[in-house]
């Protein structure tokens, strides 16, 4: 796709509503390009619109619908629910099947049978990726069935189809309706094979059926390479070939077709460093035979084959890195050479795969394989040598194992000792050391590995970088500390860094520190002396202005605290022109700084400088708020893939529109970049900000109305956003942060009890039960955060929280079991010798463990009940017996366990006991709890239920 | 050739790919052999042929007919040929799995047809072992199986060094003068040795408190012919820990700044680092002065930091660090007058000790902390 087709998509992107004004002239021919540059959605809506228009002819609305069922098809493949991108999937066959049926032979019905096998072959991966994650094999065989039959239906009418054109093949009248023919027969014969292939994937290993189907997939492409040896899909079909023959045990023969696959390159000219003059198509075929061949003779364990055969193909195939499989295969050689034992050589290979694919999966990969396989090997021989070391390390301080990256460092220190790397690997590892110290919040560990760098290392390449960040790190301990020493010891270092490094970019910026150590000392006139020294010829110029503004805002701060207003509100507004020159001026440096290094700090500086202009905005209220949403609009843009920076612009966004009280538009925008980028990481925490200031303005609003609509309407979206504030965490996309997903689940639990209607006091199904759920969706949702935080390790309240729940759903047995393992880790009776009594240690530390108890009797008094499991009701009543001889007569509590108690024995059978039971409490007790806690109205109800099944005392029974 | 290509060519499906790579991942491991012994050097080259023998002095390479003694400070690392057990004792132990490594190394000890070569190795790891381990009898028993088999090893100077050290540590000093003699004997014949017995001797006598006599053994060491960097570096430092002994840390201080100057072995620059740290920590404590106590606690990260022991060297100057950073911390603590700052020094002080107990749980610098 070129720029300008670029800037069409692009420009088509928010599409308003008006789907014919994106149509021109040519745009089935548009639609094609944007879904061949990967628009899938763009080119749908543009086919959409094609459809839609009535003045188009019904040859266009054709192609339009069937590119639009290849758009849809590439566009279901993003869909990271598995089940819904079946859904989808199935649905744009059956669609484009139906549309089958209504077209002749010729180029329409050859392109609608491309999109078709597309999308069969979406499909099968998508069964497939099911039946991976499937543990349940009667849900995995259900899978498989339903799989079999789409696919022995889709096989059937592909070979009709194939009949049907070679019959009107042989009868071709000219040359053109022959070689039209041919071209479908070539795409139906093919995608027939592989069809096969996909089939007999889906089929168990130990299913007859599978070897029968792997035969038909092997005949099939037999007869398309018989027919069609020429073609590059012939070749492509060996490696298929060469998989099902793997399949079916015949190892030599599997072998073959992968050779012959690779064979290709064979029909090349050969140039004089060895390698053929494949064009890139070809290249792609040679890179997925060579991949598989290598994963084969890898399973196989003749790891030097596979080892060889990656070498092989390296060395044959030129720009082999491009080719679609060229990165898998030497991920695969690493593995060989891994697993064969040959650590050293596989770390190189590895060490090249990070170099190629530095931010990617192979480059992930191989870094996982630098850090879990033990450096020795399996052979002890030849250790990774320092680069891998260093490798090794920034690894190993991503993943927080700080004491193993020390190790790894100090282990490439020692093996570049007397060789030239000496000086760049002493001075980097010591930096990655400083940086590991610093993440841990060991600031002076951090400053002596940065010392060590510069001091033992000088000329090493990172050594200026490890200078400058000991500088910034005592100058921080300075500014916290306000010690005189790590001030001199600042000094020094800077002293140093001019003298030893004067044209590194960071020398610029030497004098500012005495402006942050002025700042440190409260001496603001003197900071803003410093900073205003620098003119704007200088380098230093942005980060100056930046920090003048900031030393401001602070000063402002602490005139505040003063109660100077009107001087804090003068500094303030001193503070604008400054911040946002500053601001200026660091984002042109950034865009032409080269160095990635420096290009980052330029970055954090005009980024903070934003964030400071912003504070300053929202400071004045709903009159300057709205200038916010102008200063931060570009910052997607400006900061691609900065998702902390991203983040940090939709809380600021969020925060402006609430003060100017709209926050419906906060809603819709969010909602905008949810549907566009669904996995942004900003989501979560914007959403979370938005949900907060949802329920902020709608906890006003009902403190002035108290039946306002709006309020409701308000908390639901709150509600909404609060729960897609930490989906990723609940989906395990994101590590779990307890906090948050703590605070936010209960504030759900909460909601959602509103939204039921539940009276105020309310915590658990004892106190009151819903007839029906209005909100089970979101029950469903707070369940699971309730469980992510249980799967985390987090404590004994998320699993209450978790019980209460899945009762609330009516879950009683999965409540009960909840519950049972929360007493199973925190039982309530600790000695058996104390009888029933509770452990008083534990109810002084968890003292809530006590209503759980009882929701726990409850729980399993209605899991009996669903299940007529009388086991589950006698372990009911058990529970009951223990928390009344605990409880504090007549408390609240007290009069839940005994109605419940009394319930469980008429759910027993056990009417007499329960008949005496009642008569006690209502003899022992004055009117019940006189309706203090709503018991009388229960037990009353007990009493009536109980009049059915005993007769009342001074009654004979029937004769 | 022409190949006709088309679109759908393109179209490779993905997930036989992925689901094979997964196969590929759990492949089991199968240890490669190789022809020859190999030598790697210090500046990156490797030397292959048979290894002779692993002396004091140094490594002895066969290379075809001819025979070259390679020094110590020009090896990186050696492999030998068909050892698979050994190697695979030593993966564990490199990779940290000390447990399994023990036990590897213990079945090793057990053969009795081991070749030399490797015998005095799988002695070493099992002395380092159970040095590690919190085992010093079994430690002490292989330093002496060391000695008694390779009276001019490798391991000589660690072997004996370490044996006088575990009686001095223990107070023992009439043990560790016996154990001396022994080890005196034992190479009274060994000219190479005699500058690293000298350094012997001077801490023996220094353990006794005979300082006087201790300074005089390490000036001795140190001026003998053929006394090596780091036998010199190593009496220096001696001398300054006499001198400290004898109260006199403004004597000991540039003796050990001079050392710290110096391209010394890590053990010892991280050593004379820690006694700057004593020094200083010790002035700053008695002086009430937060600047010195800093001075002390940048030294001893100067040792935990920069001077980190590999795996099989010697922890105890980064144990001493580590404990040495903890009273650093507790002390600037106590001259603390601000509430929150007096918190955040103590916090860091548990942090330190708290590290320590985790990574050296027997280590002798617990006491007191």
């Amino acid at each position: 796709m070129g720029p300008i087709l670029l800037l069409i998509g692009l420009a088509l992107a928010p599409a308003d509503g008006h789907p014919a004004a994106i149509l021109g002239r040519d745009d089935v021919a548009f639609a094609r390009k944007l879904n061949d540059a990967g628009f899938h959605d763009l080119a749908r809506q543009v086919c959409d619109a094609i459809v839609a228009d009535g003045s188009r002819s019904a040859d266009e609305i054709v192609d339009a619908k069937i590119l639009a069922f290849d758009a849809e098809a590439a566009e279901a493949g993003d869909l990271p629910d598995l089940s819904a991108r079946k859904d989808r999937l199935q649905d744009i066959l059956d669609r484009a099947a139906a549309l089958a049926e209504t077209l002749p032979p010729g180029p329409k019905a050859d392109r609608l049978n491309e999109a078709l096998a597309g999308a069969q072959q979406a499909f099968a991966e998508t069964l497939l990726g099911m039946l991976q994650k499937q543990s349940d094999p009667a849900l995995a065989a259900s899978i498989r069935k339903d799989a079999d039959k789409i696919f022995v239906t889709a096989e059937d009418n592909l070979t009709k189809r194939i009949e049907a054109t070679q019959e009107a093949a042989s009868n071709a009248q000219t040359d053109a309706q022959a070689e039209a023919l041919d071209r479908k027969l070539i795409v139906d014969m093919y995608s027939q094979a592989r069809l096969y292939f996909l089939h007999s994937l889906l089929l168990a290993a130990d299913d007859v059926k599978r070897r029968l189907v792997l035969r038909q997939a092997l005949d099939a492409f037999n007869d398309f390479q018989f027919s069609y040896g020429r073609e590059l899909l012939a070749f492509d079909g060996a490696t298929y070939q060469g998989l099902c023959l793997k399949e079916l045990g015949e190892d030599d023969k599997a072998v073959e077709k992968f050779d012959y696959a690779i064979s290709l390159r064979e029909g090349f000219d050969k140039d004089a460093d060895g390698k053929y003059a494949v064009p890139q198509d070809a290249a792609d075929v040679i890179s997925s035979a060579v991949l598989q061949k290598v994963l084969f003779l890898e399973s196989k364990k003749d790891f030097a084959g596979a080892s060889a055969a990656a070498d092989d193909y390296v060395a044959t195939i030129p720009n082999w890195e491009r080719a679609s499989q060229g990165l898998a295969v030497l991920d695969a050689q690493m593995h060989a050479l891994v697993d064969g034992g040959d650590a050293a050589s596989g770390f190189k290979v590895a060490q090249q795969l990070i170099e190629l694919d530095p931010q990617g999966p192979w480059g992930a990969d191989a870094k996982q394989v630098l850090t879990s396989v033990p450096a020795g090997g399996a052979s002890g021989v030849a250790r990774g040598g320092p680069d891998i070391q260093l490798q090794i390390a920034g690894t190993l301080i991503a993943k927080g194992e700080n004491a193993r990256a020390h190790a790894a460092c100090a282990l490439a220190r020692k093996q570049s000792r007397n060789t030239p790397q000496a000086a760049d690997i002493g001075a980097a590892s010591f930096l990655l050391d400083g940086q590991a110290y610093a993440r841990e919040g060991r600031d002076m560990e951090a400053c002596v590995a940065y010392d060590a760098a510069a001091n033992l290392y000088p000329t090493g390449a990172k050594a200026p970088d490890a200078l400058w960040r000991s500088i910034n790190a005592y100058s921080d301990l300075y500014e916290t500390e306000k010690r005189p020493y790590f001030k001199k010891a600042a000094q020094d270092r800077l002293a140093q860094f001019a003298k030893a490094y004067p044209k590194n970019p960071n020398a610029v910026s030497v004098s500012l520190f005495e402006g942050q150590w002025d700042e440190a000392d409260r001496n603001w006139d003197h900071a803003a002396q410093v900073y205003a020294r620098v003119p704007a010829s200088s380098e230093a110029y942005g980060e100056a202005q930046y920090r003048a503004g900031s030393s401001l805002i602070k000063k402002a701060a602490a005139l505040d605290d003063d109660k100077k207003t009107a001087d804090a509100e003068a500094c303030r507004k001193q503070a604008r022109p400054m911040l946002e020159a500053g601001r200026v001026a660091l984002e042109k440096q950034m865009d032409v700084a080269l160095d990635p290094d420096v290009r980052a700090r330029y970055m954090a500086l005009a980024f903070a400088a934003r964030v400071k202009l912003a504070g300053l905005m929202l400071m004045g209220g709903a009159a300057s708020a709205g200038d916010v949403t102008k200063l931060l609009e570009d910052v997607e843009q400006r900061y691609p893939g900065d998702e902390d920076k991203i983040a940090e612009a939709w809380r600021l966004r969020i925060k402006a529109l609430e003060l100017q009280g709209k926050l419906d538009e906060a809603v819709e925008k969010l909602d905008g970049l949810v549907a566009k980028s669904p996995d942004a990481a900003a989501i979560g925490p914007a959403a979370g900000s938005l949900a907060r200031a949802l329920d902020r303005a709608a906890n006003d609003l009902q403190s002035k109305d108290p039946k306002s609509s709006k309020a409701h309407d308000m908390r639901l979206e709150a509600a909404r956003l609060y729960a897609l504030s930490v989906r990723p965490q609940v989906t395990g996309k994101a590590p779990p942060n307890a906090t948050e997903l703590n605070d936010v689940g209960k504030r759900l639990f909460a909601l959602a009890l509103t939204f039921e209607g539940a009276p105020d006091e309310v915590e658990s199904v004892i106190d009151w039960a819903p007839t029906r759920l209005g909100q089970p969706e979101l029950w469903d949702q707070i369940g699971s955060i309730f469980q992510a935080l249980v799967a985390a390790g987090s404590g004994y309240q998320s699993d209450i929280y978790l019980a209460r729940v899945q009762a609330f759903e009516g879950k009683w047995r999965d409540s009960a079991t909840t519950y049972a393992r929360l007493f199973d880790r925190e039982p309530l009776i600790t000695d058996v010798g104390a009888g029933k009594r509770f452990d008083a240690q534990r109810l002084k530390s968890k003292p809530d463990l006590v209503a759980a108890f009882v929701e726990w009797a409850m729980s399993e008094n209605m899991a009996g009940k669903a299940a007529d499991d009388k086991q589950s009701l006698s372990r009911a009543s058990d529970l009951l017996d223990k928390a009344l001889f605990n409880l504090d007569k007549n408390g609240k509590l007290w009069w839940r366990a005994k109605a419940l108690q009394i319930q469980t024995m008429l759910d027993r059978g056990m009417y007499d006991v329960a008949d005496i039971t009642l008569r006690d409490v209502e003899r022992n007790t004055q009117d019940f709890d006189g309706g203090k806690y709503g018991a009388k109205a229960r037990m009353l109800a007990l009493k009536d239920e109980l009049a059915k099944h005993v007769l009342p005392a001074n009654k004979a029974p029937p004769k | 050739m022409m190949v006709e290509t088309r679109r759908a060519a393109r179209k490779w499906l993905a997930l036989p790919v992925a689901s094979l790579a997964l196969v590929a991942l759990a492949a089991p491991l199968r240890a490669q052999e190789t022809a020859k012994d190999t030598v790697t050097l210090m500046d990156g080259t490797t030397a292959s042929g048979l290894i002779q023998s692993e002396d004091f002095a140094g490594l002895s390479l066969k290379e075809g007919a001819k025979v070259r003694v390679i020094p110590w400070k020009d090896v990186r690392d050696t492999n030998y040929r068909g050892q698979d057990a050994y190697n695979s004792a030593r993966e564990a132990f490199v990779a940290g799995r000390y447990q399994d490594a023990e036990a590897d190394f213990a079945k090793l000890a057990a053969e009795s047809k081991q070749k030399p070569l490797i015998r005095q190795q799988v002695l070493y790891h099992q002395a380092v072992l159970g040095e590690m381990l919190g085992k010093p009898a079994d430690a002490s028993a292989a330093w002496h199986d060391l000695m008694t088999e390779f009276p001019q090893g490798r391991y000589l100077g660690v072997a004996a060094e370490s044996l006088i050290v575990e009686k001095l540590g223990a107070k023992d000093f009439a043990g560790a003068a016996a154990e001396l003699a022994k080890i005196e004997t034992a190479t009274k014949d060994f000219a190479d040795f005699r500058p690293s017995l000298g350094v012997l001797k001077g801490m023996v006598l220094e353990g006794q408190n005979k300082t006087a006599d201790a300074k005089a053994a390490y000036d001795a060491a140190a001026m003998a012919a053929g006394a090596s960097t780091e036998v010199k570096a190593a009496a220096a430092l001696g001398k300054a820990r006499c001198l400290m002994l004898d109260k006199k840390p403004e004597e000991a201080e540039p003796i050990l700044r001079g050392i710290v100057t110096q391209d010394a072995p890590v053990r010892v620059l991280a050593a004379a680092w820690n006694g700057l740290g004593d020094i200083n920590m010790d002035a700053g404590n008695k002086a009430k002065d937060a600047d010195k106590l800093l001075d002390a606690l940048f030294a001893y990260l100067r040792s935990s930091v920069q001077y980190l022991p590999l795996p099989g060297e010697s922890s105890r100057e980064y144990e001493r660090a580590l404990a040495g950073s903890a009273r650093c911390f507790a002390y600037l603590a106590v001259l603390e007058q601000k509430p929150e700052r007096k918190d955040q020094y103590n916090n860091r002080s548990k942090q330190r000790i708290e590290q320590l107990r985790r990574e050296y749980p027997d280590s002798e610098f617990l006491t007191g902390l």
